[in-house]
């Protein structure tokens, strides 16, 4: 052995073992990754699939590895490392979800693996909690403080009360979750993604039958009527959509399909459409049944579909007939009944048309209405399994996992009442933990999910979690609630892990994302799933023999076995091997594309025109909106909008998003409240005067930037800056929207109402300037006036 | 020999930045932070602008991405006194770093205000140097930098195509921002070649030069269409 590999061999033999450890023995693609230098090639590149993680989309991405060097010190000596190093991250052409592109925030997933604020070791508490003094940790120690706990919970026959708080992630890391809680003995997953649209999947289940969100045919569609679904920006699956946006402007000859997006607010999705319609807070599902009046009335509906594939029709329109007339709507939406008529006249005579719905419009007290009115254009211009219209995915055929092994222990646990309501709701959870029922929870698990941040402060998560008595975090970062932990048991980011992803927008076919590790761990971290079979190892019994898997690899060879034995899709082999190596290759498995006529899973079988209907058992859905706050106490709006650059604030700790323009208004590294110039003028404020923005439940201060798309009664504020802590990058920047919400919800799926505030401003003592890029050419005419 | 050219669909792009971020990732454009940022000290390639036009409610914005235009004729070019700005045989305006002497002649002249001067030695907090891609050079203190359209993947593909005696096929070359956008707005190509996409699209009738009354010649062709019209009825 030469000098300087044996000196790369040692340095490796920490993460090295690590690395084998957290990936199984899957020699065949571990093992090459641990090239020594002579096998790497200066200058030579190789690219790696896998998916991204930056939101919950599941974009497939190719990364690009080289040889590199980094400095370190092995036996007290300095010595420079070849290793392999990510320089680049681009979309997988081959990924049906985003077939090559890649947005902002996906680019940006290598300066999340090379943070410099990433947790680097094992972390106890040593100071009061939330402090944020922590002491490093071996894995060793860090496993046995998480094990005594969860023995004393199974010992005292009280299982269910550990928590497992996780983001949106779907796939088999979360079927790994589930399956630990249930082997434990706790119903208490839940799950918390700020800016999903909770009501819109509600929705769908309601009127088509599918708890899912439906592939939108944007490609093939003629006229799109979104009702606040920012598609373009961070809508659920936004590189997706854009892509259809581009093909359905200029990718068919001679066609140019229309965009018409209905929210307060104008967002870059509005900024692109081709009419902007800046309708009232909250009166977006009166507006879209409006709409549907002006269809029915006219007879322009697709009359096949309503009798051949409805149910409630005459409820629904008689309910509409009575209620939601043009002239009516037009009086509180602020939208002409002329514009109303044109623009239904419009959506249902350029078929194939498309309705949607999403972001601002359905996070108000009445957002499951809006999103049931929605779904009812769908039905009335025929869009719902048709080209250029909605689709639903079948779910990827996976292996099934062996059964799970339960005790008497757990059974009794699994028995109890769940936490979270139904639908589980993060606010709904934060208020149990608070009156401590029905039951106070001991241990709390969180991963992926930041509520302190993403969560209003009237909703008190902080003090909630405050009152369970040990708490876990899987967080690569501090963030504001992993620095509420006793112990931090960091996850490796997704680049060096074994990782997996199902799309949370449907593309049309059944599509499953996985990812191999790609670069060796920087830090001392591993892999949450691992982490988790490790300690249903160390737990025993029933809890140990549901997790008959090495590692997470086998689970996720496990699950491959399903998509094998489909021998159909992108990956077809004749045996199980080659099928495993070219999915890994290929960074996942997609369906054939078929045209997938829709088959409703309602009662009926049929679309179900849910309004109207008497009897139809969803007495909780509200017509109007509620706000916080009077109206002349309050007198605006205040909109927050997940930016495009941080999303609900985890793209924050990233340079290269910090230093990103906003594209609305090319402001970087701060936050800004927009208001309409004249408004502005009115209250006697300047682009870049401070301002407080102040709701019955609290106050942010932000420089002012005048907006020409805001309306004169409404307010935004982006959201993703204001961290308390999150690194160097984030930490005291900006401030947080969120914090000053009213913790109203949709009443049915219990997610946060984030858009039915309303606030005040007054002016503050100076100014801050808003730093901008580029040439705001408007903004200096308007100041110089 | 190609002569390389942009087209930008006006129509697909979205402003969504995802070809800035592409570009800092590929060439090595450092952050420069808030404060620096304030004094107009961003290093953007590319950067998306932004226009307002109208009052509420009838208002309007439109995003136009705008990077070296390469142009044919290039008035960055003849004030440099160095001859660190030159054209070299394919078309591309390259700028030859260790000959800059950082008299920025060549940023005052350029209508586009697309060369950004290094007012300090870039920096990375350990370890987001590692990213760092090794195809392409750091600047350091007091140069003028541009963008190249991502010159080394020209070069890339070039060595591609040589090992295995061919010509660079179309689409084959990518710079970093056409690769990444979403809305695939972005076409790059061969401009001698007819046949290329690139050469296609140039023609339509949508086709126009940014500022091409300046006579500069741009090699970035941008298209853009007037509002939607109401199709006829089928």
């Amino acid at each position: 052995m030469k000098r300087r590999e044996f000196l790369i061999t040692t340095a490796l033999g920490a993460g090295s073992t690590v690395l084998l450890e957290s990936c199984g023995h899957s020699e065949e693609k571990i093992i090459p990754l641990l090239i020594s230098e002579e096998q790497l090639i200066p200058g030579a590149e190789q690219w790696t699939a896998s998916v991204c993680r930056q939101c919950a989309a599941g974009c497939g991405i190719l990364v690009r590895t080289m040889m590199g060097e980094r400095e370190t010190i092995v036996n007290g000596e300095r010595v420079r490392l070849s290793v392999r190093q990510a320089k680049k991250i681009e979309g997988n052409p081959d990924h049906p979800v985003n077939r090559g592109r890649l947005c902002a925030r996906g680019q940006a997933a290598l300066q999340v693996l090379y943070n410099p604020d990433r947790v680097k070791t094992p972390l106890k508490r040593v100071g009061p909690r939330g402090s944020g003094h922590f002491q490093p940790a071996s894995w060793d120690e860090a496993l046995e403080l998480v094990t005594v706990r969860l023995k004393e919970l199974r010992e005292q026959n009280e299982p269910h009360t550990l928590l497992f708080l996780t983001g949106a992630l779907q796939g088999p890391t979360t079927t790994v979750i589930e399956r630990f809680l249930q082997a434990f003995g706790s119903p208490n997953l839940i799950r918390h993604d700020a800016f999903a649209p909770d009501p819109v999947r509600e929705a769908n289940r309601l009127t088509m039958g599918y708890d899912a969100y439906a592939a939108l045919d944007l490609e093939r569609t003629n006229y799109l009527l979104s009702f606040g679904a920012g598609f373009l920006e961070t809508y659920l699956s936004p590189v997706q959509y854009s892509r259809g946006f581009g093909h359905m402007r200029q990718g068919r000859p001679g066609r140019r399909g229309k965009i018409v997006q209905i929210e307060p607010r104008f967002s870059l999705t509005a900024a692109n459409a081709d009419e902007w319609v800046p309708v009232k807070p909250g009166t977006e599902g009166a507006l879209a049944l409006a709409m549907a009046h002006v269809i029915m009335q006219e007879g322009l509906y697709d009359k096949e579909f309503v009798s051949r594939s409805s149910e409630g029709f005459e409820e629904f329109r008689r309910f509409v007939e009575e209620n939601y007339h043009p002239d009516r709507v037009a009086s509180f939406a602020d939208v002409a009944a002329a514009r109303i008529r044109r623009i239904a006249r419009e959506f249902a005579t350029h078929r194939p048309a498309l309705a949607l719905a999403g972001d601002a419009a359905t996070a108000h007290t009445n957002g499951l209405f809006t999103a049931v009115a929605v779904a009812a254009l769908n039905a009335l211009v025929g869009a719902i399994g048709a080209p250029g219209g909605i689709f639903f995915d079948a779910p990827p055929p996976l292996g099934p996992l062996p059964p799970v092994m339960l005790d008497d222990v757990a059974r009794r646990g699994l028995d109890r009442v769940p936490l979270g309501g139904a639908p589980r709701s993060a606010l709904t959870l934060a208020e149990q933990l608070l009156s401590s029922q029905p039951y106070p929870m001991r241990v709390a698990f969180i991963h992926e999910t930041n509520p302190v941040f993403t969560l209003p402060e009237a909703a008190k998560v902080k003090e909630a979690l405050d009152r369970v008595p040990f708490i876990v975090s899987f967080s690569p970062f501090l963030d504001e609630t992993a620095t509420l932990a006793d112990v931090i048991l960091p996850d490796h980011v997704p680049l060096e892990s074994w990782t997996d992803a199902i799309p949370v927008s449907g593309t049309g076919r059944a599509v499953f994302g996985i990812g191999q590790p790609i670069v060796a761990p920087l830090h001392d971290t591993r892999s949450t799933p691992e982490v988790l079979i490790q300690l249903a190892k160390a737990l025993g019994g029933s809890v140990a023999a549901s997790f008959p898997w090495e590692s997470y690899s086998d689970v996720l060879k496990t699950v491959a076995r399903g998509l094998f034995a489909a021998r159909r899709g992108s990956v077809v082999a004749e045996d199980f091997d080659s099928f495993w190596d070219q999915l890994v290759t290929k960074g996942g498995w997609w369906d054939d594309a078929v045209p997938s006529p829709i088959a409703f899973r309602t009662p009926s079988r049929k679309f179900e025109f849910v309004i109207g209907r008497k009897g139809s058992g969803i007495p909780e859905m509200e017509t109007e909106p509620q706000f916080a706050g009077d109206g002349s106490d309050y007198p605006f709006h205040l909109i927050v909008y997940p930016s495009v650059a941080f999303g609900d604030g985890r793209g924050a700790n990233q340079p290269w998003l910090q230093e990103m323009p906003d594209p609305m208004t090319t402001a970087c590294w701060g936050s800004w409240v927009e208001i309409n110039p004249k408004t502005a003028e009115r209250l006697g404020v300047k682009e870049n005067d401070l301002v407080w923005i102040e709701s019955p439940y609290g106050r942010v201060q932000a420089p002012v930037l005048l907006f020409p798309g805001a309306r004169p009664d409404t307010l935004h504020i982006p959201v993703g800056q204001g961290h308390d802590a999150y690194g160097r990058y984030a930490q005291h920047r900006g401030v947080n929207p969120l914090k000053i919400l009213a913790p109203l919800r949709e009443p049915r799926t219990g997610s946060l109402a984030w858009a039915a505030t309303r606030v005040r401003v007054s002016k503050a003592e100076g100014s801050k300037r808003i730093v901008k890029i580029g040439f705001d050419r408007r903004h200096t005419e308007a100041e110089r006036r | 020999m190609p002569h390389w050219a942009m087209v930008i669909d006006l129509d697909r792009c979205t402003g969504c930045e995802a070809c800035v971020i592409a570009c800092h990732a590929e060439n090595n454009i450092p952050i420069v932070g808030e404060e620096q940022s304030a004094k107009g000290r961003q290093v953007n390639w590319i950067r998306v602008e932004r226009y307002w036009e109208g009052e509420y409610p009838n208002v309007r914005a439109r995003f136009i991405p705008v990077l070296c235009q390469h142009c044919d004729a290039a008035p960055c070019e003849p004030v440099c006194p160095v001859y660190a700005t030159y054209h070299n045989p394919e078309g591309l305006n390259a700028q030859v770093y260790n000959r800059c002497i950082g008299t920025r002649f060549c940023a005052n002249n350029c209508p586009y205000s697309v060369r950004y001067f290094n007012w300090f030695d870039p920096r990375w907090d350990t370890p987001l140097d590692e990213q760092l891609n090794p195809d392409v050079a750091i600047r350091s203190k007091g140069i003028i930098e541009k963008c190249s359209f991502c010159i080394q993947r020209i070069h890339r593909a070039r060595q591609r195509a040589r090992e295995e005696n061919r010509a660079i096929r179309d689409g084959e070359v990518q710079p970093a921002c056409a690769q990444s956008c979403p809305a695939e707005a972005m076409v790059f190509g061969d401009l001698d070649d007819p046949e290329s996409r690139v050469s296609r699209l140039a023609a339509s009738r949508r086709a126009f030069h940014l500022l091409g009354e300046l006579g500069t010649k741009p090699r970035v062709i941008y298209l853009k269409e007037d509002e939607w019209n109401e199709p006829p009825a089928e």
